[in-house]
C-alpha cells in the first residue's frame, strides 16, 4: 500500500544554528519575527553541555528561491506560503560560552550544528555577576530591552589603566560621568579628579525632559564622604554644598602650563623649555617687574640674575609676549594668587580616594585647561616620586583617575604643549595615574593614546571615522558592533573593559534615579541594622 | 554553400515558419474561424472560498544502463484555505526499474498497490521516459483520489495536465476520480501549462485566444469555452473526459492556459471554477498561475540533491550486498558524465 502522509506544517528549520564559523553564528528565523541588533541570544548545545551566548549584529532577508529577484517583480502584491522559504538570516557575534560548571569562557569553539537558539532569561546571565566590578553604571541592554537584574559595573582596579568615554553631543556623556562619579564616591577605591567649567556637576543645572530639576553629586547624601568640592563660587554656595574655596598659588604654576593655553612660536617654546624648572612665583615676579628692550639693558637692570643670563639671547619681542601671557594668566584666573593653595588639600582628598570636583563655572576654556594642567602635572610628579617608595605591586598604592573633557583639545595627534597629559597616558599607569578621556571626536585623539585605554565606553557615534578609530583600538573587537553603535539611543552605551569578558551593551542609569536609589539603599541598610539589634 | 551559409539558411527558414504562425490579422482570423466575439469571453470575479487543493507529481531517472534504468517518482497534494496552506501531503519516493516490466513488474505492482487491481494494459519497455511518466501519473491519480475524498462540497481540486489519460490503464482511474468529485460536489479542473492544441491548420490555440482578448479589450480574469471540433486534432481523444476552456486568471499577467473541466460543463460551473482559480492566482511569484499548483509542484519535485541521495543510497546498498563500486560503474557508467568533466 502506498503511503500518503500529511507533512507537518511546523517549521523546525528556524532558530537552529546553521553557521559554519567560530567567528560568526548564523541562523534563520521566520521572516515576520522581531529581533533587534544588539539582542543577546542563547545557543544551547546539548551534545556538549555548553551554553553559548551571541549578540545579534545583522539581520538579512533571504529566501530559498533560485530567482533572486522574486520579490521585486512589478505588481507583486500577494505572496502565499512564504513562511518556509522566506526568512530572516540572523548573524550574531559569539560572546563566549558557559560550561557545565557555570564558568564563562571565550568563544574558541563552535556550538554543535543545529543547536537551538533561544532568547535568554536573566538567570542565564548569572555568571556575569561574578565578573562584574564595583563601579556600577547601568543595566545590561539586549536589543530594545534591558535585563534589569544584570547590573553592569566596571572594575575599580582597572580604572587607573585609562578609560575613554566617546559620544556625540546629547548622547548622555554628562549623565554617564555623574553616574560614574556617584559610584566612585560609593566605592572609594581610587581618587577621581574632575574639572567642571560649566558648573553642572555639584548641584545639577537646568531641568530634565520631564521638567524636574537635574541633580548633582552633592545630592548623593549617603556618599557625601566620598566627595570633595573645590569651587570659585561664593560663600553661600560653599556652605550649602560643604565646598572648599579653590586657590592655586604662583608656585603651583610652571612655564610649560603656558603651552596649553597659547600658541607659541619656536622661539617662545624655547623660552618655555629654558624656564621649565623655574618656580612659578619667581616667573611671575620676574616678568611683572621687567620691561624688555632691544638693547638688552633689562638684563643688567633685573635683580633676577640667573633668569637674565638664561634669557638674554632672546629678543625683546619674544620676552614681551611671554610677559603679556603671564599677566593674562594672573589677571584672568581669580583663583590664582601669590600664596595659599588648595593643591595640598586636593591631593589629600584624592589620596583618600574621593571624587574631587573642581567647580569653575563661567571661567572659560583657558582656566579649565590651566587648572587641569597644573593639577595633572602635580599629581603625576607626586605619584612618580612616591612610586620610588613603593613597589609596583604595592597594595597600598594610591591611584588617581584624571578626567579630561573634550580631550581632543589636549590629546590630539598634532597638538603641542600637552606633554603632561601624554606622559599621564603613556606612563601614568605605572605610578597609579590614569586618564579618563572624554570626547565626541575620538578620531582626533592621538591613536597612541587610544591604544593605552583599557576601558571604552561608547555611547553613539554618528561619524564613521570616529567609529573606526574606536573599533580599531579597543581591547575587545568592536568592529562587528558597528551597526549597534550607530543605532544606540541616548543613555545607551557599549562598554568594553578588562575583567568583563565581552563588550556589554548597557542602558546607563539616569543619574537622578540612581542617586535616589543609592540614598534609599543606604537608609534601608541602617533600618535593617536597627531592627536586628533590638 | 559554406557551413555558415547552411546555418543561416536554416535560421531564415525557421523564422519564416514562426512568422507564418503569427500573421498580423491572427486575432480576426481566430475570431472568424471559431465564431468568437467579445461576448464569447466570460469575465469573472476572483474569489477565495472553501478549500482549493492541487495535486502534482514528479519523476526523475536515477541511474541508467544501456538496457534499463532506475526511476524515482512521487506525488504531492497541497490544500489552501483562507489565504494559507492547510495541509501538504506527500508520498514517499518510489523507485522503479524501466525497461524490464515483464520481469520486474514495477508499473504493475505500483498500480496494484494504488488501486487494488492489475492494470488492464502494461507499459511498454521501448520508451523508458514514457514509462516513467505513466508511473508518475499512477501515483498522481491515486493522490488525487485520496485528496478528493478529504474535500467537501464547494471545494476545488486542481490537477496538473488534462482530464484525459495518456495510458489506457488510467482511464478507469480518472473516471472514478471524476465520479468521486461529482458525488461529493467537489469542483474538478485540470490546468495545462503547455498545450499542443492548434486551429486553422497549425495556429497555436492559447496565444490566439489571448491576442483576441487583448484586441477586444477583455480584462482578465476571463474564460473562453472552445468547441473541440474547431481544433485541428485531438490527442488520445478516446480517453478524453473534459471540456476545453481557455482562461486568463489575472489582469496584470500575460499568461493564459488551457483548462479542462468535466464534460458536459454548464457555464455556471465553469464560471465558479475559474473564479476560484483566479482567487489563488495573484501570488507575486507566478502571477496569473494558480498558486496551489505551484506549491504542489514544489512539494513533489525531485531535485538534483534528492536524486543524488537516492543514487548514493543505492550504491551504498549495493556495496553492502557485495557489489563493488567498479562493477556498479560497469552497469551504470555514463560516458556523458565523464565527458561533462571536460
Amino acid at each position: 500500500m502506498v503511503n500518503l502522509n500529511d507533512t507537518s506544517l511546523s517549521d523546525p528549520s528556524k532558530y537552529r544554528l546553521i553557521g559554519d564559523s567560530v567567528l560568526t553564528y548564523r541562523f534563520a528565523i521566520p521572516y515576520q519575527e522581531t529581533l533587534y541588533v544588539g539582542d543577546i541570544l542563547k545557543i544551547t548545545d546539548t551534545a556538549k553541555d555548553l551554553t553559548f551566548l551571541a549578540k545579534v549584529t545583522d539581520l538579512l532577508h533571504e529566501s530559498n528561491f533560485e530567482d533572486e529577484k522574486w520579490d521585486r517583480r512589478p505588481h507583486t502584491e500577494q505572496f502565499y506560503g512564504l513562511s518556509e522559504d522566506v526568512y530572516l538570516v540572523v548573524e550574531a557575534l559569539p560572546l563566549g560560552f558557559v560550561d557545565g560548571k557555570g564558568t564563562f569562557r571565550r568563544p574558541r569553539t563552535v556550538p554543535t550544528k543545529f543547536s537551538r537558539v533561544e532568547l535568554p532569561e536573566a538567570r542565564d546571565f548569572a555568571f556575569l555577576q561574578q565578573v562584574m566590578g564595583d563601579i556600577q553604571v547601568g543595566v545590561m541592554k539586549t536589543g530594545q530591552g534591558v535585563l534589569r537584574d544584570v547590573r553592569v559595573a566596571l572594575h575599580s582596579r582597572v580604572m587607573p589603566q585609562h578609560m575613554g568615554v566617546f559620544a556625540t553631543t546629547g548622547m548622555g556623556k554628562s549623565n554617564f560621568m555623574k553616574v560614574f562619579c556617584a559610584s566612585c564616591m560609593k566605592a572609594r577605591q581610587f581618587g577621581l579628579l574632575l574639572v567642571d567649567p560649566h558648573g553642572e556637576y555639584v548641584a545639577g543645572k537646568g531641568v530634565l525632559a520631564d521638567g524636574q530639576p537635574s541633580r548633582g553629586l552633592a545630592h548623593y547624601q549617603a556618599g557625601r564622604d566620598g566627595l570633595s568640592i573645590f569651587t570659585i563660587r561664593d560663600e553661600a554656595f560653599r556652605k550649602t554644598y560643604s565646598a572648599h574655596s579653590l586657590f592655586l598659588e604662583y608656585d603651583d604654576f610652571r612655564a610649560p602650563d603656558l603651552m596649553l593655553l597659547f600658541d607659541h612660536s619656536p622661539a617662545q617654546r624655547e623660552v618655555v623649555e629654558i624656564l621649565e624648572d623655574t618656580r612659578g612665583s619667581e616667573l611671575v615676579r620676574f616678568f611683572r617687574t621687567t620691561e624688555f628692550d632691544d638693547q638688552g639693558a633689562w638684563a643688567a637692570a633685573t635683580p633676577h640674575r640667573d633668569l637674565a643670563r638664561r634669557l638674554q639671547q632672546f629678543t625683546a619681542g619674544t620676552l614681551s609676549v611671554m610677559k603679556r601671557r603671564i599677566e593674562i594668566l594672573a589677571r584672568n584666573n581669580p583663583f590664582l594668587r601669590e600664596k595659599g593653595s588648595s593643591v595640598p588639600e586636593i591631593l589629600k582628598a584624592l589620596a583618600e580616594h574621593r571624587v574631587v570636583l573642581i567647580d569653575i563655572p563661567n571661567l572659560g576654556e583657558r582656566s579649565e585647561l590651566f587648572v587641569l594642567s597644573v593639577l595633572a602635572r602635580t599629581i603625576l610628579n607626586r605619584h612618580r616620586n612616591e612610586a620610588r617608595g613603593w613597589g609596583m605591586e604595592d597594595a597600598d598604592r594610591r591611584e588617581v583617575l584624571i578626567t579630561i573633557e573634550e580631550a581632543q583639545r589636549v590629546l590630539g595627534s598634532g597638538s603641542t604643549g600637552t606633554q603632561v597629559f601624554r606622559e599621564c597616558a603613556m606612563e601614568g599607569r605605572k605610578f597609579g595615574v590614569g586618564l579618563c578621556v572624554v570626547t565626541q571626536q575620538p578620531k582626533n585623539i592621538d591613536p597612541r593614546v587610544l591604544a593605552q585605554l583599557n576601558t571604552y565606553v561608547v555611547m553613539g557615534l554618528s561619524d564613521r571615522g570616529d567609529r573606526d578609530m574606536v573599533a580599531g583600538h579597543a581591547k575587545q573587537d568592536l568592529s562587528r558592533m558597528d551597526t549597534e553603535i550607530q543605532t544606540l539611543e541616548q543613555g545607551e552605551g557599549i562598554i568594553s573593559t578588562l575583567g568583563i569578558p565581552f563588550p556589554v551593551s548597557t542602558r546607563i542609569h539616569l543619574f537622578e534615579e540612581y542617586v535616589q536609589d543609592l540614598n534609599r539603599e543606604t537608609r534601608k541598610s541602617i533600618g535593617e541594622g536597627l531592627e536586628s539589634r533590638f | 554553400m559554406t557551413p555558415e551559409d547552411e546555418y543561416r539558411r536554416d535560421l531564415v527558414s525557421l523564422q519564416e515558419r514562426i512568422l507564418s504562425l503569427n500573421p498580423p490579422d491572427l486575432a480576426s482570423r481566430f475570431a472568424a474561424h471559431c465564431g468568437i466575439s467579445a461576448g464569447s469571453y466570460q469575465q469573472v470575479t476572483a474569489v477565495q472560498e472553501g478549500m482549493v487543493a492541487a495535486v502534482d507529481g514528479s519523476n526523475a531517472v536515477v541511474v541508467e544502463s544501456g538496457s534499463f534504468s532506475v526511476a524515482a517518482v512521487r506525488a504531492a497534494a497541497c490544500g489552501f484555505s483562507d489565504g494559507a496552506r492547510v495541509f501538504r501531503s506527500l508520498t514517499p519516493l518510489r523507485l522503479a526499474t524501466l525497461g524490464r516490466e515483464a520481469k520486474d513488474r514495477s508499473f504493475a505492482d505500483l498500480y496494484l498497490e494504488c488501486f487494488g487491481t492489475e492494470p488492464e494494459t502494461p507499459v511498454s519497455d521501448d520508451d523508458p521516459d514514457r514509462a516513467a511518466a505513466v508511473l508518475r501519473d499512477t501515483l498522481e491519480y491515486w493522490v488525487a483520489q485520496r485528496t478528493a475524498e478529504r474535500l467537501s462540497a464547494g471545494d476545488l481540486l486542481v490537477l496538473d495536465g488534462a482530464l484525459r489519460v495518456s495510458h489506457a490503464s488510467h482511464d478507469p482511474v480518472l473516471i472514478r476520480l471524476m465520479k468521486t468529485c461529482a458525488k461529493r460536489r467537489v469542483h474538478l479542473v485540470a490546468v495545462t501549462k503547455r498545450t499542443a492544441a492548434t486551429w486553422g491548420d497549425g495556429f497555436p490555440l492559447v496565444p490566439a485566444a489571448l491576442l483576441l482578448a487583448a484586441s477586444l479589450s477583455v480584462r482578465a480574469p476571463w474564460f473562453l469555452p472552445v468547441e473541440e471540433t474547431l481544433l485541428d486534432t485531438t490527442r488520445f481523444s478516446q480517453w478524453k473526459h473534459g471540456a476545453l476552456v481557455i482562461v486568463s486568471l489575472h489582469p496584470r499577467s500575460p499568461l493564459a492556459f488551457k483548462i479542462e473541466v468535466p464534460a458536459p460543463a454548464d457555464t455556471a460551473e465553469v464560471r465558479r471554477i475559474v473564479s476560484l482559480l483566479a482567487g489563488w492566482s495573484d501570488d507575486g511569484r507566478v502571477t496569473g498561475y494558480p498558486y496551489p499548483l505551484l506549491d504542489a509542484h514544489r512539494t513533489a519535485r525531485i531535485r538534483a540533491d534528492a536524486n543524488q541521495q537516492v543514487k548514493n543510497d543505492l550504491m551504498a546498498g549495493m556495496g553492502g550486498a557485495g557489489l563493488d563500486l567498479s562493477r556498479f560503474r560497469d552497469l551504470f557508467g555514463d560516458y556523458h558524465g565523464e565527458l561533462e568533466r571536460y
